[in-house]
């Protein structure tokens, strides 16, 4: 592993906080400790540590946490669990010379031992803190009740899951487990947090929200790969707008609540600035848009009537790597009430690969 | 849809109110105000996505500018005063819908043409006939703004839109002079529509107050005379009086931040619960704590209240010249830069518990908190011989570095049983990383969405300015206290410690 993402000292699992505590110790008086939640990052790439380790560094700096970040392997022959210690510091901006630090501890399981993950989690959590847990990659089939009824909000990415069919009803499968107590947070939803905020920018325009009912179709250009965070905003559009799905002939559409038909197109675009490129809406007689600006994080909205006086405005687009997608959804308290609504929305658009 | 009304894609996307578009008229745009708050404070709402689709910035002032030169003015302004990097697309954009007018305050033409230019916005800029005026002027020029929006019609809404107010501070000097602000407000806007400013409740740790307080079980089962033994609310500034002696000679620190910043304070502090989080139900019980604020006046006034000016000294090290050596002070003022006031709020919550309130130029350190000290254990155990010198205190920090702090007693580490006073520190720059966004950010957006909750209503004004023209009133029929003095540099005069210790408490040291 090279050196940069060496995630730290290495520990004996059962000295883990005993060595955390010397490391404080150790450390100079500018430093302090700060924690708002717990994050697990659980993943079983290989490359886990080395692409988390630098990952979580960088979110220390906004949102202070304890990381445990656990890389399994239940394929592994042999069991077997190492552990490692470190710590992310920041220098605070303001209010004197204090570097404010995360703390991470990071977990390799092999073979049998990765099945203990609930054991490993729980006995290193920061105690009353929120427990986040970001689940990289596809669920396991067979649901912990252990582990999901203690969490507080399970953090998942659809838009890496290969069978998201499969993985929906998993994640379904979990949220009635932890009945209700485990908040369900999509990153590829999160990902759309300022695109839904930019259309919904546009509506407030009472011309254009008067347009609304008699939409005739939603246009939408994404970058290759990104297929589902364009189903995705379309379900949270037709759930917005009372839409259910239609298929005559092989065509799908939507159906409005006065009956008529509402078209999507989906355009895949291999240049493409950003997951979602633009949204266009199409009424008799007008048009609103959101497009991404390519140079800057921003979106252009945009109204046009049929008889001239078009509004624009500049919207915040936020970035989009993934540190700042789960930065943003940490940022973020309560649930998202109308993620499952879309999905449901869209689900029969969907295929399992 | 469920009303054709209601923007459906607002659900379950933002749990507060949307700033409706509107046109921001400045008034008094070319003063340090704008450049260094207002502009600064829209562009970040603007890059943070909280503006209306519909908004344009009205700049009225007499100097003789155009839109484009003082566009580029606010440019360079909010380049060297925003929180965060301008970004020049965003900026540029921003600045289309800033538009300079040109007129005295007294010229009815001018305020003639402004209704057209705002009418002909509402078509060019989707403003939609809501107006927010902002006097952001002298308020010796107040009364003839207000007389005018009034004679030309721009203060009534139309039907469907609306048109508020925002008052900077002062509102007024006394009683009698807010009264006739007042009403000068209220014969051009109505109450629910006229937002008076106090920055100070915009801040972070100010609207926190309330959630520490009615959020968690702990304190409020501790916040009353049973438990509390003092509240000390301090706000101090190395600063001396820099460039506004001609303000601060008639002012003084009393009018200047006691009447407002601090009894703000004082108010959310005290206050019993309000029976919803609407405006008027939280400033009903804001209110309630200045009427039971017991009167200082005559004898009370020397018995209670300091009042002490800054000599020469030393800050940080550096030698600075005391008050009346200032450019533009009177060599033989009397204005009081230090209030020291000791304050009962005569009510079953707070019965007995004295409120130490002090602000102070040339004092060692900047910094503004509200300390809540709790009363010590009783004599037995490990308190039986009175070992336990620091009691339990709960420290608001409103600025700098926001956050709060709980002292408590701890045995020290060793076979000794030696009893030290441990800190529970939380900072809200160290707990949430993103920054924190300036108090007129929060109190511009508000205005725009109608949400008067952080503004001060009228008779909350009137009610701070009849306990305060109280102790002017007796400092000037002479009835003491006398002026006292302290250097620059101290943490003020010996007698306002004296006035603490008469109960038994001292200062915190910030």
């Amino acid at each position: 592993m090279p050196e940069i993402f060496s995630p730290g000292l290495p520990v004996a699992i059962g000295e883990i906080d005993r060595k955390l505590g010397a490391l404080w110790s150790a450390s100079d008086a500018g430093k302090v400790r700060a924690s708002l939640v717990n994050l697990v990052v659980y993943s079983e790439s290989r490359d886990a540590i080395a692409e988390n380790t630098p990952l979580l560094a960088g979110i220390a700096a906004d949102h202070a946490f304890r990381a445990l970040l656990v890389q399994a392997n239940p394929g592994a022959g042999k069991t077997s669990v190492e552990a490692w210690i470190t710590a992310h510091c920041h220098m605070r901006e303001a209010g004197g010379p204090k570097e404010i630090c995360s703390e991470q501890i990071t977990f390799r399981l092999d073979g049998p031992a990765a099945g203990r993950l609930s054991n490993i989690v729980f006995s290193h959590l920061d105690s009353d803190l929120p427990l986040c847990f970001w689940w990289q990659g596809e669920l396991h089939p067979e649901p912990d009740p252990q582990l999901w009824t203690r969490v507080d909000r399970l953090i998942v990415d659809s838009l890496s899951w290969q069978r998201p069919l499969r993985q929906f009803d998993l994640l379904r499968d979990i949220e009635h487990l932890a009945a209700g107590r485990c908040a369900i947070c999509d990153l590829n939803w999160t990902r759309l947090f300022h695109l839904r905020y930019a259309i919904a920018q546009i509506f407030d325009i009472p011309a254009a929200r008067g347009k609304l009912p008699r939409m005739s179709s939603v246009e939408i250009r994404y970058l290759t790969g990104h297929k589902l965070t364009a189903l995705e905003i379309l379900g949270w559009v037709a759930t917005s707008l009372g839409w259910r799905l239609g298929q005559e002939g092989g065509k799908d559409f939507f159906v409005r609540p006065d009956g008529g038909e509402a078209a999507f197109v989906l355009r895949a675009q291999n240049d493409a600035c950003a997951a979602i490129a633009s949204i266009v809406f199409h009424f008799p007689g007008a048009t609103a848009s959101a497009e991404r600006a390519v140079t800057g994080d921003f979106y252009v909205v945009e109204f046009t009537p049929e008889k001239g006086g078009a509004t624009s405005q500049m919207l915040p687009a936020g970035r989009e790597k993934i540190a700042d997608i789960l930065l943003s959804e940490l940022g973020r308290v309560g649930r998202h009430p109308l993620y499952w609504p879309s999905i449901r929305s869209i689900e029969p658009l969907l295929t399992d690969a | 849809m469920e009303n054709e009304h209601e923007n459906p894609f607002r659900n379950g996307l933002v749990n507060r109110a949307v700033a409706e578009p509107c046109a921001l008229i400045i008034f008094g745009a070319t003063g340090d105000l704008t450049r260094r708050k207002l502009i600064p404070a829209l562009y970040n709402l603007a890059a943070d996505g909280n503006l209306p689709s519909g908004l344009a910035v009205v700049c009225f002032a007499r100097r003789d500018k155009t839109s484009e030169s003082f566009r580029e003015e606010l440019g360079e302004a909010v380049r060297k005063y925003s929180r965060r990097p301008v970004n020049d697309e965003l900026w540029n954009r921003f600045a289309e819908g800033i538009f300079y007018h040109r007129s005295s305050f007294d010229d009815p033409a001018g305020y003639a043409s402004l209704s057209e230019e705002l009418e002909s916005l509402d078509t060019r800029m989707g403003t939609r006939g809501n107006r927010l005026f902002y006097l952001a002027s002298s308020p010796t020029e107040f009364d003839i703004i207000l007389e005018n929006l009034r004679g030309s019609g721009l203060s009534q809404a139309k039907p469907g839109s609306w048109a508020r107010i925002i008052v900077e501070k002062p509102f007024g000097t006394d009683l009698p002079s807010a009264r006739r602000l007042n009403e000068a407000v209220a014969s051009a806007f109505p109450e629910e529509e006229t937002f008076r400013i106090d920055h100070y409740l915009g801040k972070e740790t100010a609207q926190n107050l309330m959630v520490l307080r009615f959020a968690n079980t702990v304190f409020e089962a501790l916040w009353n005379h049973r438990y509390v033994e003092n509240v000390q609310i301090t706000a101090s500034e190395p600063l001396g009086v820099e460039a506004r002696a001609g303000y601060y000679e008639k002012s003084g620190a009393l009018r200047d931040m006691v009447q407002n910043h601090l009894l703000q304070l004082l108010c959310l502090t005290a206050m019993e619960p309000p029976t919803d989080l609407s405006a008027d139900a939280v400033r009903d019980e804001k209110v309630k704590v200045l009427r039971a604020l017991r009167p200082l006046t005559g004898k009370a006034v020397a018995e209670n209240v300091i009042r002490a000016q800054y000599t020469d000294g030393f800050i940080n090290g550096r030698e600075v010249p005391g008050y009346r050596e200032e450019p533009g002070v009177a060599p033989d003022s009397s204005t009081e830069t230090y209030v020291a006031l000791r304050l009962h709020i005569d009510n079953w919550r707070w019965a007995g518990v004295p409120f130490f309130v002090r602000v102070g130029k040339r004092l060692p350190k900047s910094g503004t908190e509200i300390a809540i000290q709790f009363r010590p254990t009783p004599p037995v155990l490990f308190n039986r011989e009175s070992q336990l010198q620091d009691a339990n205190t709960l420290v608001i920090r409103i600025q700098p570095d926001e956050g709060i702090s709980f002292r408590m007693a701890a045995k020290m580490p060793g076979a000794l049983l030696q009893i030290e006073p441990v800190k529970m520190d939380f900072h809200y720059g160290t707990s949430f990383g993103k920054p924190t966004p300036e108090a007129y950010e929060r109190l511009l957006l508000d205005a725009m969405s109608g949400d008067a909750t952080l503004f001060a209503r009228r008779d909350e004004v009137e009610n701070a300015w009849r306990f305060i023209d109280g102790i002017r009133c007796a400092w000037d029929d002479g009835a003491a206290p006398r002026l006292d003095f302290y250097p620059s540099g101290s943490w003020g005069p010996r007698e306002a410690d004296e006035l603490l210790a008469q109960d038994g408490a001292v200062w915190r040291r910030l």
